[in-house]
């Protein structure tokens, strides 16, 4: 079963507020993939989910650390960025495990790296490359899919909250 | 006698005999393999750093199983050089002290296993430190400043402005809320196609370029907010090559590269500066990796000079990731003694306010 639509933020704000009204509702053990390119606003994404789930900490980007973890809000909270891994990420795929099979909500930046290593139920949020024009206005695309039953139900829900 | 009490006992009898203190440290939180011997906090007895960034940079990055594999293959190898260019056996040190935290986990956990077998074998207190309290002690090494001061930390994995207070006492002004200032250096210059690390690479094209050829924007998060943000300055560096691409036309290579790190030193100023006004502190402490840079350094020299406050940089050799400024660190926590048990374990995140 999957579910996917794909919506507009005008500003990176609605990006940090799409991440927050998800964090509200999202329940333990759900993989969250982010992609899109440098500077696309996975990052803020995130930021927004900490804040909905409750996070008091700042968020800050997992580039370097490769995952952080935040374990504050309603439920933990792993963040992982795979940028640095490169093509070679698939090598460590088993380091992640006890993220992405954990209890909390496990949010992987750069997931493509990854693609079939990982569990196929899971929420992919995909901003796609911006048009010059949206470019200039710093809006973005973002196309949101879900596979699995619950997963489908948690984007019902997530979406019948977004107010755009 | 138990472990805590006994390595107390130890404590006062060092104390006791009024003799140096020489304390083993040990680094390996990311990319480098590192030992040293410090006498007294203050002086550089050996040390001995093995880097392994040959080997990233053909993956233009830190791979972590890499990583912990070469830290396994070094650690012993350092540490013994460590500890023959000190002309000290262990059973002349007083402690032993290691990074556990933050960093790459696996890589964390080398060193501190290793730190912890020989505190045991030999006996003697076991000192965590954290990653950032090393990178701020390290300008004690250089130039021997002593708390309090204000430190800017800028490194790959770290943008953070501490008040450390006279007692050693480390508190959080600002941080950044996204990308660290090094990381911006690294996503930059693979977008240009330098290579890895971006910072060294970076700085050596910005030195033919023009840093006013483009004003890119700062982050605005409001006029209090003492945080930094580099995310909405790599997306308009990287809109900028992407629009000149469309364009077709050539992408000034050496201008970027001066006009984004004439942006990021401007930001990195800025906040230090605001922070040195409210703080009214009379040091600032420049390190971690980026500090390298030498138009950072040249920046910050003037910022203080007009505010006539004292500059103290590590030598750029202890800017980037070294044992010698952990066993600086560590000194502060020994006089105070605070030492960790041997259940001390390597974390990827912690809070340096906690430390």
């Amino acid at each position: 079963m999957q579910y996917g639509l794909t919506l507009s933020v005008a500003h990176v704000d609605a990006t940090r507020r799409l991440g927050e009204l998800c964090g509200r509702i999202v329940p333990k053990s759900t993989l969250i993939t982010l992609r899109g390119r440098l500077g696309a606003g996975k990052t803020v994404f995130v930021s927004g989910l900490a804040c909905g789930l409750g996070v008091k900490e700042v968020t800050h980007s997992p580039t370097f650390t490769l995952v952080s973890e935040y374990m504050d809000g309603r439920i933990p909270l792993y963040h992982i960025d795979l940028y640095r891994l490169g093509e070679h990420a698939i090598r460590d795929v088993d380091l992640f495990d006890e993220y992405v099979f954990g209890e909390g909500v496990c949010a992987i930046e750069w997931a493509e790296l990854l693609e079939d290593a990982l569990p196929a139920e899971r929420l992919d949020v995909h901003f796609l490359d911006p048009t010059s024009e949206e470019e200039f206005l710093d809006a973005r695309k973002i196309t949101l899919s879900a596979q699995g039953i619950d997963n489908v139900n948690v984007l019902r829900e997530w979406m019948s909250e977004w107010p755009y | 006698m138990r472990w805590n009490e006994r390595m107390q006992q130890h404590y006062e009898e060092d104390i006791r005999s009024g003799g140096p203190t020489y304390i083993l440290a040990i680094e390996s939180s990311c990319d480098e393999t590192a030992a040293a011997v410090i006498r007294d906090g203050r002086v550089i007895v050996s040390s001995v750093v093995a880097s392994q960034m040959t080997s990233h940079a053909r993956f233009g990055g830190v791979v972590p199983e890499v990583a912990s594999r070469a830290h396994v293959e070094q650690i012993s190898v350092v540490i013994d050089e460590a500890l023959v260019k000190a002309n000290r056996s262990l059973e002349e040190i007083q402690a032993i002290a290691v990074t556990s935290c933050p960093g790459l986990i696996g890589a964390l956990f080398v060193g501190v296993t290793a730190a912890k077998t020989l505190a045991q074998v030999a006996g003697l207190p076991l000192i965590g430190v954290h990653h950032l309290a090393g990178h701020l002690y390290a300008a004690a090494l250089s130039d021997g400043v002593e708390p309090p001061f204000l430190a800017l930390i800028v490194s790959g994995g770290h943008t953070e402005l501490l008040h450390v207070s006279v007692e050693g006492k480390i508190g959080r002004l600002g941080k950044t809320r996204d990308d660290a200032a090094g990381e911006a250096f690294d996503k930059i210059a693979r977008a240009l196609d330098l290579g890895y690390p971006g910072g060294p690479l970076i700085e050596r094209l910005a030195n033919q370029g023009d840093p006013h050829y483009v004003t890119f924007p700062q982050a605005k998060l409001g006029d209090d907010s003492l945080d930094f943000s580099f995310s909405g300055l790599k997306s308009a560096v990287l809109l900028h090559l992407d629009r000149a691409k469309r364009a077709e036309q050539t992408v000034r290579k050496a201008d970027i590269a001066a006009s984004f790190q004439h942006a990021v030193i401007s930001v990195l100023m800025a906040k230090a500066k605001t922070a040195l006004q409210q703080t009214g502190l009379q040091t600032l402490v420049v390190a971690g990796g980026v500090a390298a840079n030498a138009a950072l350094r040249e920046e910050a020299k003037q910022l203080c000079d007009e505010l006539h406050v004292r500059l103290a940089v590590p030598d750029v050799w202890l800017c980037t990731d070294n044992a010698a400024m952990i066993g600086a660190a560590a000194y502060v926590r020994y006089k105070q003694r605070k030492f960790a048990d041997l259940t001390l374990t390597g974390q990827a995140e912690c809070s340096i306010e906690q430390w």
